[in-house]
């Protein structure tokens, strides 16, 4: 538990001594702020539905940009020959990364306090699907940094992982939209339903939190992480 | 200390290491030489554990705890500064949290890298992030200390220190260098193996090898 711990607290300070953290941060920031602000007092809603679909949406770009250096740059600079010829397992590196993304991943919902604030003075928000909201985002975060760590792990070129990772996500949330499910067979457009994170993601941020979207995500997490560690254990450089 | 008996690794069915078999003991330093694509890196990846071992036997003796790693390319986080980096090397070596301090200084000590430990590696002199490598390397004691290429890209001053530095740590323990420059192995080695199409051609006590140029070319030429 300590190497998983030491790991993400790597991870953790690329972020944080790097100017590459801060502007990551502060874009996101602007962005999610300006397109809630955008339309806040037109819609007249003591709802956070705009600010977090924004920041649903957002993320397909954003979270390629903070994966793509987790494996890529590690097998570019050969620091992974290093890691790994200490005792730590692959898996270990790769719970480590994941963890130490997604906490950082988080802290961009920490700076959505000013306009969650914003919304609690002038409105009365359902507190319910608040939390509903902020749990389907740590569940779509994760399963998008575990599948950015996994093309990561496909090559030595950060820009290479982030093309993959993004065309993946981005290719998930089309799928389900109606125009390209309306050209697919029912029983194809179905499958394409239950396997896109965003219908997922829809269910559980309108308040429906039950095991069997959490066992969704837990699953997509799971094999994309397993699914890293056999890239890893062939040791292509 | 290490018994090394018909070790192989291929790559695409192309062998790069061909069973090679060898030991080393306390206090030696080895200076593993060949040309570039002799399969020296592929050998050293090996008795690092970075390849698993599918053909043939890697055995430690059972009094080494750690292995020491310094790979060609020196690979560091540059934007840590080498305490945060030695912490991290710390706790992946399973270097108990209240000897961790002591480790460290110890380390930053024997490397001479007292000015410059607060530092962002990425502000170091090539010098130095060798030495932090280095450092690195030696955290928790190690009983083997596996060098590749250590003193590559070094101004000829720092070369002389990195020498006399390594001398100084192959007093606790044996070393294994990776070179393909002969007047270093001779410097720095008690003893030297030629690796040549992933096979040992040569392993010798340095006094007793007259003419290593000669000698070197002759098992080495293609």
């Amino acid at each position: 538990m300590n190497k998983i711990k030491a790991i993400a607290i790597k991870e953790l300070l690329f972020f944080s001594n790097s100017p590459f953290g801060y502007l990551y941060l502060l874009i996101v920031l602007t962005i999610s702020h300006w397109l809630f602000l955008s339309d806040f007092f037109v819609n007249n809603l003591s709802s956070y539905d705009s600010l977090f679909n924004n920041l649903y949406y957002l993320s397909i770009f954003f979270i390629p940009v903070i994966t793509m250096n987790s494996l890529a740059d590690e097998k570019k600079q050969a620091n992974w020959e290093v890691i790994l010829s200490l005792p730590v397992s692959d898996l270990e590196l790769l719970i480590g990364k994941f963890l130490g993304i997604l906490i950082y991943s988080l802290t961009s919902l920490l700076l959505l306090a000013p306009a969650i604030v914003t919304v609690f003075i002038l409105g009365t928000p359902d507190i319910g699907i608040f939390f509903s909201q902020l749990i389907a985002t740590i569940l779509l975060f994760s399963a998008y940094i575990s599948a950015g760590i996994f093309f990561s792990s496909l090559t030595s070129q950060p820009l290479l992982s982030f093309v993959y990772t993004f065309s993946l996500l981005l290719l998930n949330n089309l799928i389900v939209s109606q125009s390209v499910l309306s050209r697919f067979p029912p029983a194809l457009a179905q499958l394409f339903h239950f396997l896109s994170l965003s219908s997922r993601v829809s269910i559980v941020s309108s308040g429906l939190v039950d095991l069997t979207n959490i066992f969704f995500f837990f699953s997509w997490v799971s094999i994309f992480l397993i699914a890293s560690s056999l890239i890893l254990k062939k040791r292509q450089i | 200390m290490l018994k090394v008996r018909n070790l192989s690794k291929s790559f695409s069915g192309n062998r790069v290491v061909d069973k090679v078999s060898f030991d080393i003991d306390k206090h030696q330093i080895v200076g593993l030489l060949g040309p570039n694509g002799a399969g020296k890196t592929t050998l050293m990846r090996l008795l690092t554990g970075f390849y698993p071992t599918k053909k043939g036997s890697i055995l430690w003796s059972s009094n080494i705890k750690h292995i020491g790693y310094l790979p060609e390319s020196n690979p560091l986080y540059s934007f840590l500064t080498p305490l945060q980096y030695f912490k991290f090397i710390c706790s992946l070596k399973s270097i108990p949290t209240d000897l961790q301090s002591f480790e460290i200084n110890q380390v930053i000590n024997s490397c001479k890298l007292t000015t410059v430990y607060s530092q962002s590696i990425g502000t170091l002199s090539k010098g130095y992030k060798q030495r932090v490598g280095l450092a690195a390397a030696l955290l928790g004691n190690p009983g083997f200390l596996i060098l590749d290429e250590p003193t590559s890209g070094l101004d000829p001053k720092q070369i002389i220190d990195f020498r006399n530095l390594i001398k100084d740590q192959s007093k606790n323990r044996a070393v294994i260098i990776s070179t393909h420059i002969l007047s270093e192995a001779r410097a720095v080695c008690d003893r030297i193996m030629i690796i040549s199409r992933g096979q040992i051609v040569l392993d010798k006590s340095t006094s007793s090898i007259k003419n290593l140029e000669k000698k070197f070319l002759t098992l080495t030429n293609e």
